[in-house]
């Protein structure tokens, strides 16, 4: 099912949660919408679920205009970050809900739905623990739960709203991968919302990146990662170092160094230079367009070493380096910079 | 071995503090929780017994005392079942929609914890006599309240509808409104989430505040001498009927029927109990 | 007016649902609750202000008034006394059997008032246990002050406690560990980090416990022996006037007691509204 969002505003009180959105989502897709807190994603995915009405704009999925259609009779399937579990049903119970509350007319025989059940159980990897209340299970068991109660009714579009984020590192991995090889099996329409942009890049088909409510971004992990549309995205996606620069003789300048990274073609003023950690090399005194600087600390962490390197403008520099590196704290340095993206300025 | 066998006889009481006050605050407790609460009832019992099987069975099969305890229980059940109901949707409405005066009206549901019951008591009666404000239009039509079993009730209704609110009225507010949500994603109308997915989490709650309404309405005195007219087999409930066993000093009269009454407030107690202890085994709250 | 209505928010009920249920609520509460107490008022003045003040000259109706405060004075520091130690033991400590505990200081909400004096008769009546013992040594209790006084203690026993308790026990002992590792004394670290931490509770307890023991009908309608002047409190002294047919003193005496009843809500909806967070993480009632 296509699901086409058709600018999309939306109104608190007194702030703006959605402003002006447009997205659409090619059906069999894993879509993420990523953005910090306050950037409306979640409004977002509660507009399309029929949680929340929209000010102005239109949802539709597929050829149908669904923005009136209550969400009773909208068919999604909606997984909350806590689950919403129903801790007096049994897990059983909780994913036949959406079928016996259907119509006579509408409701599977009770041998389907039981047969249904297991089936999910079973997709889910929790056969024996039908008769459990959610009370007994874990955090990776109710969110498992959870998916497949809103499985139960073949929704139109899978909502996720952060469904990793009450989970703990190592679980969230597991379930990472666990939910791709579901999709990859269901071949279900599916829209979740992350704040990790790890998360996001790892899982999605494509990503879309909100900011205060509006869409700065949507491509593929790959287009957003390599060729970020906007700073907010630059920093956003990866980590960024930002260095003030200008331009002079079509060339950038930091600090009066003359960098080796081009400045883009004609009459544009850049002021800022975004910078990955990984995007840096040591090199020896005296390179004419090596940054000078001292090292502050070095950190270990999950993915490698980085260097955090003062520069004698007093600026930080994030620096990835080599995990035999004999770098120390206070060592004096000497970095060019490889390559950069320039925003032009608005 | 005498300071580490202490500590470990002691420790299998209290588990070891370094917050100090315990033997002070709790010896002071018992003292005072003895002296006020558990000698006083333990007399009572011990009254009871010096009556013996025989002599209690005999005061309580008197016609007269079956009667009001009848009458007691009876209209406690029907107006703390009314509570129950009444209070659930008097809860719902104050937590869930706004209207103008909302919060005088959350105020106002506590005035039977705070009103005297005598003040109720007189108020009620000046109310349903047969020439009071409601009385009079209820004569009208042919139902008499005042000195009957329906002022009783009236009077029981009052006294025990904060309970009924109360009781429900957090679980209210803490109800996760994902849960609604994720039940109309689902598919579920409006009054399905509230009867399969609402309800049942609040039932233990409101089965709570029905026992305690109803243990309040057993012993309720003062707000219903006034209305009640307390005739003998028709209006005469048992707290009065101690009392008038009093004032005949007939103290193993009264002693059975108190017997009786305290019997049932722990019998509420215990059931308040289990339900609570029943809802946090299966909801995990209380 | 062609465009359809848009629907409800997803997590209420329909609008028709939401105005009927209201307005029955509203009906039921003005019924039950707010009649009477307009009840009180307007028979107080049913003969004009002058017979409603004149109810106050009676020195029996003073006297009654007088008791009314000296059985709260005493009963209500007691009852306060009592419910900080219980609270410090029980929501500072572990021990065993302190659900019991617990359960066993609610009791007094679930006995009979009637009953609740009828106890201390069985004990210090002339019938009663140390009832000659009393005598012989010219001890009065019953019929006199002291019976009056323990009646009140006994009924509201729980009120300070329980307001207490839960929040408490909430509050964890991380603030008065914090206290005692800087050095002060157990008393220090009461007076100066717990105490603090649950005033609002305290006044609020306080408030309630004091309401219902200047309230009380019940149980020191079977301990006082109704002798005017000397133990009549006011509510007895209401129940003597109606008796009478002195409508207008009686509810002249029941509108004092009506007005407490509203300068206690109003107080306890003030706590609740400004203090909500530091009176209780749990709702108490």
């Amino acid at each position: 099912m296509d699901i086409r969002v058709d600018h999309l505003s939306k109104g608190f009180a007194d702030t703006a949660a959605l402003k002006d959105v447009c997205l659409s989502v090619r059906s069999g897709e894993l879509m993420a919408l990523l953005g910090p807190s306050g950037s409306g994603k979640t409004t977002l995915l509660r507009v399309i679920a029929g949680l929340e009405m929209p000010d102005e704009g239109r949802v539709f999925f597929g050829e149908e205009d669904a923005t009136h259609v209550p969400v009773q009779k909208r068919g999604v399937g909606f997984v909350f970050q806590h689950y919403a579990l129903f801790r007096h049903m049994t897990v059983a119970q909780n994913i036949g809900y959406g079928l016996r509350v259907r119509t006579r007319s509408k409701r599977p025989p009770s041998s389907d739905i039981e047969a249904r059940i297991r089936n999910l159980l079973a997709l889910v990897q929790l056969e024996d623990l039908g008769a459990r209340y959610p009370g007994q299970l874990s955090g990776g068991q109710r969110q498992r739960v959870a998916l497949a109660r809103a499985l139960a009714v073949e929704p139109r579009v899978l909502l996720l709203d952060e469904p990793f984020g009450a989970l703990d590192a190592k679980v969230r991995k597991d379930l990472r991968r666990w939910l791709r090889e579901i999709h990859e099996h269901t071949g279900q329409t599916t829209i979740f919302v992350t704040h990790d942009q790890d998360e996001a890049l790892e899982l999605a088909d494509r990503v879309t990146i909100l900011k205060e409510g509006g869409v700065e971004q949507t491509g593929t992990p790959e287009e957003v990662h390599e060729d970020p549309a906007t700073p907010f995205v630059m920093s956003f996606i990866g980590d960024t170092t930002c260095l003030p620069v200008s331009t002079r003789d079509g060339a950038l300048w930091y600090d009066g160094t003359r960098l080796s990274v081009a400045a883009p073609a004609g009459d544009v003023q850049v002021t800022e230079l975004y910078v990955r950690p990984w995007d840096l090399a040591f090199v020896k005194e005296g390179e004419p367009d090596a940054l000078a600087g001292t090292v502050a600390a070095i950190r270990r962490s999950a993915g490698g070493r980085r260097a955090s390197v003062r520069l004698s403008s007093g600026q930080m520099l994030e620096a990835e380096i080599s995990t035999d590196s004999l770098l120390n704290a206070q060592d004096i340095v000497f970095l060019r910079i490889l390559r950069g993206k320039v925003f032009r300025d608005t | 071995m005498s300071v580490r066998g202490k500590s470990q006889t002691r420790s299998r009481f209290r588990r070891p503090s370094a917050i100090p006050g315990f033997p002070l605050a709790f010896g002071y407790t018992l003292t005072y929780l003895g002296l006020i609460v558990l000698i006083p009832l333990g007399a009572l019992v011990l009254r009871a017994s010096s009556l013996g099987m025989m002599g209690l069975s005999g005061v309580i099969s008197d016609e007269r005392v079956l009667s009001a305890l009848r009458i007691s229980f009876g209209l406690s059940f029907a107006a703390a079942l009314l509570n129950a109901i009444f209070g659930l949707v008097v809860a719902w409405v104050l937590v869930r929609y706004d209207f103008p005066g909302r919060k005088l009206v959350h105020a106002a549901v506590d005035l039977p914890f705070a009103l005297p019951t005598a003040v109720a008591g007189i108020a009620l009666a000046a109310l349903y006599a047969p020439n009071g404000w409601i009385g009079q239009p209820l004569a009208a039509w042919g139902i008499k309240a005042a000195y009957t079993p329906l002022g009783i009730f009236i009077a029981l209704v009052f006294v025990g509808l904060p309970f009924a609110v109360r009781t429900v009225e957090p679980l209210i507010v803490e109800i996760d409104r994902e849960i609604e949500e994720v039940s109309a994603t689902l598919g579920a109308t409006r009054a399905q989430t509230l009867w399969r997915v609402v309800l049942p989490p609040l039932t233990p709650a409101i089965l709570t505040g029905f026992a305690l309404a109803f243990a309040r309405a057993v012993g309720e005195y003062g707000s219903v001498i006034f209305i009640a007219g307390n005739i003998p087999y028709v209006s005469e409930i048992a707290p009065i009927l101690i009392v008038i066993r009093l004032e005949e000093f007939n103290y193993a009269g009264a002693t059975g029927i108190a017997v009786v009454m305290l019997a049932i407030s722990f019998a509420t107690l215990l059931v308040i109990n289990l339900i609570q202890s029943w809802s946090r085994r299966r909801f995990g709250y209380v | 007016m062609s465009e359809a209505p848009k629907p409800h928010r997803p997590t209420t009920e329909a609008r028709w649902v939401r105005v009927t249920t209201t307005l029955v609520s509203l009906v039921f509460l003005g019924l039950f609750l707010v009649l009477p107490l307009i009840a009180v008022f307007v028979e107080a003045f049913r003969s004009g202000v002058g017979a409603y003040f004149a109810s106050f000259q009676d020195p029996d109706a003073l006297a009654a008034i007088r008791l009314t405060l000296m059985v709260a004075a005493i009963a209500v520091p007691l009852n306060l006394v009592f419910g900080i130690a219980a609270s410090w033991a029980i929501a500072k400590f572990h021990f065993k059997g302190k659900s019991l505990l617990i359960t066993l200081i609610d009791l007094p909400f679930s006995v009979s008032p009637v009953v609740a004096g009828l106890v201390f008769i069985l004990l210090f009546g002339a019938q009663g246990l140390l009832g000659p013992w009393l005598r012989a040594h010219d001890v009065e209790i019953i019929f006199a002050l002291p019976g009056i006084v323990l009646a009140t203690v006994f009924v509201t026993f729980p009120f300070v406690a329980r307001e207490l308790i839960p929040l408490m026990q909430d509050q964890g002992t991380a603030d008065e560990e914090a206290a005692l590792s800087l050095g002060a004394s157990g008393f220090k670290a009461f007076w100066t980090v717990t105490l603090p931490n649950v005033r609002w509770a305290l006044l609020y307890g306080v408030l309630l416990c004091n309401a219902r023991a200047m309230g009380e009908f019940g149980a020191v309608a079977v301990v006082s022996g109704h002798i005017r002047g000397e133990t009549n409190t006011m509510p007895l002294h209401v129940e003597i006037l109606y008796n009478e047919y002195n409508f207008v003193a009686a509810f002249a005496v029941a509108s004092l007691l009506a007005l407490l009843a509203l300068l206690t809500l109003a107080a306890k909806s003030f706590l609740e509204w400004r203090y909500g967070d530091a009176i209780a993480a749990r709702a108490a009632h």
